[in-house]
């Protein structure tokens, strides 16, 4: 079992061509990052006028500045990261999509009829990339030196919302 | 295979930074707790007026400044498991103590009560398959659960103020 940590985001404001959450493992690191699942809740509690916009999931070749996260160790005995950062609204350049998602930046309410925002709140629809279907033939998305991953915003500029990226770190 | 166990507590009131479930491996415990799933859901059986809430989930490093609330035993799926020792659930527990980099998930919910004419955010929060809110036991061995050394604790936490509704809540764990 490798070990697993938990990156978040929260009240992540939405901006055009924004990096919401990414995780990048460092030129030069002898870490390999296996990113195993991605969510994003609509968590909002205030009202917004949302829009609709799309969130690709996105490999990097680059990321710098931004917000630096501390990801969550799911073991305290799991080392703490030195050559891999991540970061929300950081500078990337970024290549393959591997996804990409409608989203409501509208907020949800707690007792409305049901609209796209009101799905984004449970737990299916909001997992936005998994792993976790058992067929070990399949690889994560795996990150060399050099690479990383981000959810990339694309459209919106109102509302925000929370995310996170669990992955594991390991010497090969 | 570890021993494992279900701590479960039925209709937990909602309040104002309440943390309405928790459970804790107490320095010393000679053991190590593992948390595989949390279930929740929606348990108002009453009308009233709910609010959209947020429930933080945080893993909780150093046990310091703990006080009160109501202990659960967790029920053992057999009942011959190895004993649980002090590992204890608890639902109004008061940690003072927090700490920085502790929150692992944050989960909108409607504490409006679901009734079987209308379909909103409430009424979902019955589905199983929808309110799972963490899942490590996905047949993925490489990713670890929440693990809880000794003197560490795991909690949910209520973070929006509301004292409306009520909540089941499960957590399946295995102590070794």
């Amino acid at each position: 079992m490798a070990s697993t940590y938990t990156a978040t985001s929260m009240d992540t404001v939405f901006a055009a061509n924004k990096s919401m959450i990414s995780v990048f493992n460092e030129v030069g690191s002898t870490d390999v990052v296996r990113v195993y699942r991605i969510w994003a809740f609509n968590n909002q509690v205030t009202a917004v006028t949302g829009v609709l916009t799309n969130l690709e999931i996105r490999r990097l070749t680059a990321s710098t500045g931004g917000t630096t996260i501390t990801p969550v160790k799911h073991d305290t005995t799991n080392a703490t990261l030195s050559t891999v950062t991540c970061a929300t609204n950081s500078t990337v350049t970024s290549t393959d999509l591997f996804r990409r998602v409608v989203w409501s930046t509208d907020e949800p309410a707690a007792n409305a009829t049901i609209t796209l925002d009101e799905f984004q709140v449970l737990m299916p629809i909001a997992t936005l990339w998994s792993q976790g279907y058992g067929d070990t033939s399949v690889s994560p998305i795996t990150l060399r030196a050099g690479d990383g991953v981000a959810v990339i915003n694309t459209g919106a500029s109102s509302g925000q919302a929370d995310f996170f990226i669990e992955f594991t770190v390991g010497a090969s | 295979m570890a021993g494992t166990w279900t701590l479960s507590c039925r209709a937990i009131n909602f309040n104002t930074s309440k943390h309405l479930l928790s459970l804790e491996n107490p320095s010393g415990s000679g053991k190590i707790a593992k948390i595989y799933k949390i279930y929740a859901q929606n348990s108002a059986g009453i009308a009233l007026t709910g609010t959209q809430l947020q429930l933080e989930m945080r893993k909780l490093v150093t046990l310091t400044s703990v006080s009160a609330g109501i202990a659960i035993t967790p029920q053992a799926y057999k009942s011959d498991n190895v004993a649980l020792g002090t590992v204890t659930g608890y639902t109004n527990r008061t940690y003072t103590t927090i700490g920085t980099n502790s929150l692992m998930r944050r989960i909108p919910w409607s504490s409006d009560e679901a009734n079987q004419t209308t379909a909103s955010t409430d009424e979902l929060e019955l589905f199983l398959p929808y309110n799972v809110w963490w899942d490590s036991s996905y047949t993925d061995a490489n990713c670890q659960p929440i693990v809880l050394n000794a003197n560490e604790a795991f909690t949910i936490q209520q973070l929006t103020t509301s004292t409306v509704g009520f909540i089941d809540i499960a957590m399946e764990i295995t102590v070794e």
